[in-house]
């Protein structure tokens, strides 16, 4: 127990109360429009059309020259109209621009929340508990919805610190006219209180609540603490909630700019770590770098909400864990993930800073919510296999498969060509729609042998993507070797050798075979004297070797040649002839 | 040396780790504190990168015997405290050794700012 209580040095803003105007749906706002019309901003695709407007009883106000848009007042009616008409890119409601009385929060604003919220997703119902120091619940700024206490001699939930309810401030302070607003303004908030009023826990505590948010079917944990020291019990519950679909995010550590100075329980691999960024999306000096780091988010200087109903500004990665666990909540509510599609989306939709790719201090980079809710844009790739095949320049033909993967709900029809193949080569498709085909190339006989890289390419809408793959015309030839290459003969005995010939290449056809530079006295014989190829592989002859009585003794060579139009190779075996009594029979 | 009490000096900031004796029968608990005091004529102003604001850690022949904050959670948030020239802070917890053998102990008493400031005093437990 602390002796005396240490000043936390932050400003405590209080909030003004001031009524500002409602900016939702298309009503009448402001009071200098004509009777039954609409005060928009009609923006066009092709051209600025302000025959349509006036035919849909419209009043043009002005036709601005920069942008392709006019500001104009229509019957309510005509909006449906204008929005069907495929030269019309949108219609928005011309709102005066009052001073905000809800400011949105810088790091609100920087991972584009607001942008999520125009889709009509504001993470509405999906279940986030704040495991901190628990949340002030009568806080005007938020909703809590339940929770529980783990926190010795405390029976509420509500906070002792202000730590918490800043946290749950960053998720889901109300979209309301006061304050601020949080990532997720829709999220149904859970206060789990394992932290004092010093803004510390024991270990026993936070995994009692993460048990919790077992139980009670969380879907989203923002854990704004930390601890140098591994806990196998800390981890194994975390592992726990991981395999129960509930994604863990932690805030990553204030002990940087060292390396490995990531803290638990964010370095498991169950649970998402989060570093912080400030508003220029620079990484702070202090926030913990290393293999875990998963991404950053907003950590210093954060405006949200804080205990007795008011409003502070503070820093940290308890800070940045937030943001990320409000933009978890806006993925869920769009689409159920498992926490490792979740890791998924937030790392592959992350805007990417610092080292090109994944580093130790942004991870995959900054959290950018309305990119990880975005659809898809519709693509489509294409793939050929195998990546290489060769073909005799006597001709023939080569088959690829060539395939198109369709994603982000691309179904137009895709048109494929290929192009560099080689000039006695022709390649088709077939069939030539669907996203299987194959490409058959035919080569003519040719002597021109060579590794062709060609390219593939698919057209489809206006999108053009491409596929290489290698065509390789190799001349066919053979080969010719002999087993054993040595032979060992007594004088007046005999010896054979067998004669293998391959194909190389595609080579079809005769090879005429026979042994020269017999030396004089010694027989040699060869059976078959050809071997005729059809389809590749090896065919052999014996070469029969006799040597008379009174050979004189020594070494002797024979060489076996084999003969196809101008193609000629040879193979050689020597003879050991040794003296009656030695040698084989 | 005197067991139960330390006092270091960095530039205007001082820290003292302190027990409640210096000499303890084996299994008897001990109070310690740290305190840091600004005795210079300017304020100083202690960052903290977590809402963690000390440490007390025992070690007997260079070996860890215990760590205050091992089964701690702090909140992840950078705090400052303003210490006014003259002003001390004083931060306390009590060890309770199990299963140790007598001998000479060091306790290190830290306030774990950014810089941190650290003072080891050692005491006997007979």
């Amino acid at each position: 127990m602390r002796l005396t209580k240490s000043k936390v040095h932050i400003s405590i803003v209080l909030v003004a109360l001031i009524l500002t105007i409602s900016f939702s749906g298309l009503t009448s706002i402001g009071s200098a429009q004509p009777a039954g019309k609409v005060p928009v901003i009609i923006g066009f695709r092709n051209f600025q059309d302000d025959k349509s407007v006036g035919d849909q009883g419209g009043e043009i106000k002005y036709s601005y020259g920069y942008i392709r848009a006019i500001a104009a007042s229509v019957p309510p009616q005509a909006i449906d109209a204008l929005q069907r008409n495929p030269n019309v890119a949108y219609v928005e409601t011309d709102f005066k621009v009052y001073a905000l009385q809800q400011p949105i929060p810088w790091g609100i604003a920087k991972i584009r929340a607001p942008e999520v919220w125009v889709t009509g997703n504001k993470g509405t119902g999906i279940k986030v508990a704040i495991v901190d120091t628990g949340i002030d619940t009568t806080h005007l700024d938020l909703k809590v919805v339940g929770g529980a206490t783990f926190v010795v001699g405390t029976t509420s939930y509500n906070d002792d610190n202000g730590h918490g309810t800043h946290c749950a401030g960053i998720v889901a302070a109300l979209d309301n006219d006061i304050g601020v607003v949080g990532v997720a303004p829709g999220a149904a908030l859970y206060a789990v209180k394992v932290l004092d009023s010093s803004g510390s826990g024991y270990l026993s505590d936070v995994i009692k609540g993460i048990e919790w948010c077992i139980t009670n079917k969380m879907q989203v944990v923002s854990m704004s603490f930390g601890s140098t020291s591994d806990s196998t019990s800390l981890h194994a519950e975390c592992d726990k909630a991981y395999s129960a679909n509930i994604v863990l995010v932690a805030a990553a550590g204030n002990s940087g700019p060292g390396a490995n100075t990531i803290g638990y329980p964010a370095k498991y691999s169950s649970v998402i770590a989060v570093g912080a960024t400030d508003s220029s999306d620079v990484v702070a000096s202090w926030s913990s770098r290393g293999p875990e780091l998963s991404v950053t988010a907003p950590g210093v200087s954060i405006y949200s909400t804080y205990k007795r109903g008011v409003y502070a500004t503070m820093s940290g990665t308890s800070m940045a864990c937030p943001h990320v666990a409000g933009t978890v909540a806006l993925i869920l509510a769009k689409a159920i993930h498992t926490p490792t599609e979740v890791r998924n989306i937030l790392q592959t939709t992350a805007v990417d800073l610092g080292t090109k790719g994944w580093d130790s201090a942004y991870g995959y980079g900054r959290t950018d919510a309305y990119a990880a809710i975005a659809p898809a844009t519709p693509d489509f790739s294409v793939s050929i296999s195998p990546s290489s095949v060769i073909v005799p320049t006597t001709g023939g033909t080569a088959s690829y498969a060539v395939a198109i993967t369709r994603t982000g709900g691309f179904t137009s029809p895709v048109t494929l060509s290929v192009s560099g193949l080689p000039s006695e080569a022709s390649g088709s498709f077939s069939p030539t729609t669907g996203n299987l085909a194959t490409l058959t190339v035919t080569v003519s006989p040719t002597e021109t042998a060579g590794s062709y890289v060609f390219t593939v390419t698919g057209t489809g809408e206006s999108l053009t993507r491409t596929a290489t793959a290698t065509l390789v015309i190799q001349k066919p030839d053979f080969s010719i070797s002999a087993s054993p290459s040595a032979l060992t003969i007594k004088a007046g005995a005999s010896g054979s050798s067998t004669i293998k010939v391959t194909s190389l290449n595609g080579f079809s056809g005769t090879v005429s075979l026979a042994a020269a530079s017999v030396p004089t006295g010694l027989g040699a014989t060869l059976t078959p004297t050809s071997v005729v190829f059809t389809s590749g592989g090896s065919l052999t002859s014996t070469l029969k070797v006799t040597v008379p009585l009174g050979t004189k003794a020594g070494t002797y060579t024979i060489t076996v040649t084999g003969k196809s139009g101008l193609l000629s190779h040879t193979a050689t075996v020597t003879i050991k002839v040794t003296s009656n009594g030695q040698g084989q029979h | 040396m005197k067991y139960g009490e330390v006092f270091t000096v960095e530039k205007d900031i001082s820290v003292e780790t302190r027990t409640d004796k210096g000499e303890y029968s084996v299994e008897e608990e001990v109070r310690i504190s740290v305190t840091v005091t600004n005795r210079g004529m300017n304020p100083v102003e202690l960052i903290f990168m977590s809402a963690q604001r000390y440490d007390f850690i025992v070690v007997k022949d260079d070996r860890e015997v215990w760590r205050w904050s091992n089964n701690k959670m702090f909140a992840m948030v950078l705090e400052s405290l303003l210490l006014k020239s003259g002003e001390k802070q004083t931060y306390m917890e009590t060890w309770e050794p199990k299963c140790i053998t007598s001998g000479e102990y060091e306790v290190i008493g830290t306030v774990t700012s950014r810089p941190a400031h650290r003072a080891t005093c050692v005491i006997k437990i007979n």
